[in-house]
């Protein structure tokens, strides 16, 4: 599979803060990404860094090959992009935000935006500052699919939405994904609602990436070993300890080895494997793992 | 694009519209009856007199006619200079500010056309449809007034004439825009472009206009009263008429096209400004709205960033737009 998305020694630097640095990542085309972090980790700069709405501060961004996202139009018209809180222009009926995507977009598909807010329910004559947030959130997505992208990122799309508007946004996405075969990153700070959708996975915390790759590679090779409490083994490949009165359950990369004897080892689950490296780069501990992960 | 700016705006355009409208019906019913009235009482002839000379009567028709007339057209000339800051009130603080306030900037930035073109056309079709408008609104004023005032030099006159006038509205909304970009809230733009625009416009029209050339010295009531006495004319008992510096009427289009010039220059400096912001590294700052931690009011500690981090973020942005 061709890389959609290629960063190198991406850093974003605001005043003397970092808000992302030393960001590698080489993300498939035709895969859904979800990038997970908590609040403030550097996902919304991340994703801003890709399209062009912000200039980063060292290393580079390319997508499909071309360098500079949001230098040339042709660029532009690539990426379809849902900022989050899907802002659009409130005052405008649904039928002109839709005027606006044609005048705006050369690939611009009227045809695929009028159907898709016709299968909403939405009224075209509506103002879009009366509709819902859920109608607003769909707006937007129709908006950015019906420039036919080759990439739609999404940031936090859900976040703002109630528990069915998600459900029912994620399955046009996906529909949609699947008809079309196109790329998308989706940020979220849950995981759990992104686990069924997504097949790669990048994890950022601190502004800075701490896991990246194939969601069933990654849960491959990550398993959760249960043992006795004292005595904690400590090598490469630990990811994250956490002790109970006799117990110790240790999320570890060791793939299909063996665990050490008097241990039991078990798969893992993706919001698990998430909250380990959250964890770990929150208290990062000096073992040698480190080494390990950055490969 | 251009609809698009042209959707965006079109409240606005709305509202210069029923403005000029309302200055229409302003002009048809008592600027007609009172255009009627003065050539009726042949009173042009009797203004050039008024001040130099003693016609009993004549004074008597100017005194009648103002009494009748010239109270509204006084009134609407001493708010009038108000209607530029007003303009850069409601067009240009919520140019930009409104897209960086409810984050549309983030769509309008990621549709298929560059930030550039996305700029160019929206300043251009606001500021030329402004222009428009306030060229056909000063026209109309001009006409209006032009009975009332006996110099040419009177601020009703000088101040509404069209090339002064639009360039004042322009400088308006230009500080608008300039402050939206700055403060990227539409209240908190159109709170500041009052000062600014005050602390513009008084220097400039009671500080330079008097001075843009030097001014002629006369001791004669007939030719002073064809120019701007430009200090206050105290007429003492006795030894007849002080001298006096004044600038003379035939002036006044030089003066216009100086002040017109001085008003469009800082205009066009505001707007570079903006420019500038906006497409180096105005994004740079909505940024860090969005990246700041929830709790803390945002932009309450942006405004001194933006004096000092655009030198920083300029070279590589400058690159990037030359390479497209």
């Amino acid at each position: 599979m061709s890389a959609a998305i290629v960063t190198r020694e991406l850093g974003k630097r605001y005043r003397s803060r970092w808000a992302l640095r030393d960001c590698d990542l080489e993300l498939p085309a035709g895969a859904v990404i979800a990038l997970v972090g908590p609040n403030g980790a550097g996902k919304t700069t991340l994703l801003q860094l890709l399209v062009g709405l912000q200039q980063p501060s060292a290393g580079s961004v390319s997508l499909f090959g071309r360098p500079e996202p949001g230098g040339s139009a042709q660029a532009l018209a690539q990426v379809g992009y849902v900022a989050q809180d899907h802002p659009i222009y409130r005052r405008f009926r649904v039928s002109e935000l839709l005027h606006l995507g044609r005048s705006l977009n050369p690939g611009w598909d009227q045809d695929l935006a009028e159907r898709r807010i016709e299968e909403l329910g939405i009224p075209l004559r509506q103002r879009t500052g009366r509709l819902s947030g859920g109608q607003q959130a769909q707006v937007a997505l129709a908006l950015a699919l019906a420039k036919r992208p080759k990439l739609l990122i999404l940031d936090e799309p859900v976040a703002s939405l109630d528990p069915l508007a998600r459900r029912e946004f994620l399955q046009v996405l996906m529909a949609t994904v699947v008809d079309e075969g196109l790329t998308v990153l989706l940020s979220s700070h849950n995981v759990a609602e992104l686990e069924r959708v997504c097949d790669h996975l990048v994890v950022v915390a601190d502004g800075r990436v701490q896991l990246a790759g194939d969601v069933e590679a990654l849960l491959g090779e990550h398993r959760v070993l249960t043992g006795p409490s004292g005595g904690l083994p400590d090598g490469p490949g630990m990811i994250h300890v956490d002790r109970a009165d006799r117990h110790a359950h240790i999320v570890a990369r060791i793939g299909d080895a063996e665990p050490m004897p008097g241990w039991a080892a078990r798969p893992i689950g993706l919001e698990e494997l998430v909250l380990a490296y959250l964890r770990q780069a929150r208290d990062p501990r000096p073992v040698p793992s480190e080494l390990e992960l950055s490969k | 694009m251009i609809w698009v700016a042209w959707r965006q705006h079109r409240g606005e355009f709305l509202g210069m519209a029923i403005l000029l409208a309302g200055l229409g019906v302003l002009l048809l019913t008592h600027g007609v009856a009172m255009h009627d009235a003065f050539d009726r009482l042949g009173l042009r002839e009797c203004q050039l007199v008024f001040l130099a000379d003693t016609d009993q009567a004549c004074i008597d028709a100017v005194m009648a006619f103002e009494a009748d007339y010239a109270g509204l057209p006084q009134q609407f000339a001493s708010w009038l200079p108000f209607l530029p800051m007003v303009a850069g009130m409601l067009i240009g603080a919520p140019l930009l500010a409104r897209e960086f306030e409810q984050g549309t900037w983030q769509l309008a930035w990621t549709q298929g056309v560059t930030r550039t073109r996305w700029l160019a056309t929206k300043l251009g079709v606001v500021f030329g449809v402004v222009l428009v408008a306030s060229v056909v609104f000063a026209a109309g004023l001009s006409w209006w007034f032009e009975p009332v005032d006996i110099q040419r030099f009177s601020p009703a006159t000088f101040n509404h004439a069209v090339l002064v006038f639009p360039a004042y509205v322009l400088l308006g909304v230009a500080i608008g825009v300039l402050a939206g970009v700055l403060f990227r809230r539409v209240l908190v733009a159109a709170a500041v472009t009052i000062p600014v625009y005050l602390a513009l416009r008084l220097p400039i029209e009671f500080g330079l206009r008097p001075r843009y050339r030097e001014p002629l010295t006369s001791d004669d009531p007939a030719v002073i009263s064809h120019g701007w006495p430009i200090e206050d004319l105290t007429i003492g008992p006795g030894d007849g008429f002080p001298s006096v510096r004044y600038q003379p009427d035939d002036r006044f289009w030089q003066f216009q096209l100086i002040e017109t010039a001085i008003l469009l220059g800082i205009t066009v400096l505001l707007l570079a400004i903006a420019w500038r912001l906006v497409l180096g590294r105005g994004a740079v700052r909505a940024g860090r709205l969005q990246a700041r931690a929830p709790g803390r009011r945002p932009g309450a500690r942006s405004a001194p960033a933006a004096a000092v981090r655009p030198r920083a973020a300029r070279p590589r942005t400058a690159a990037g737009r030359r390479r497209d």
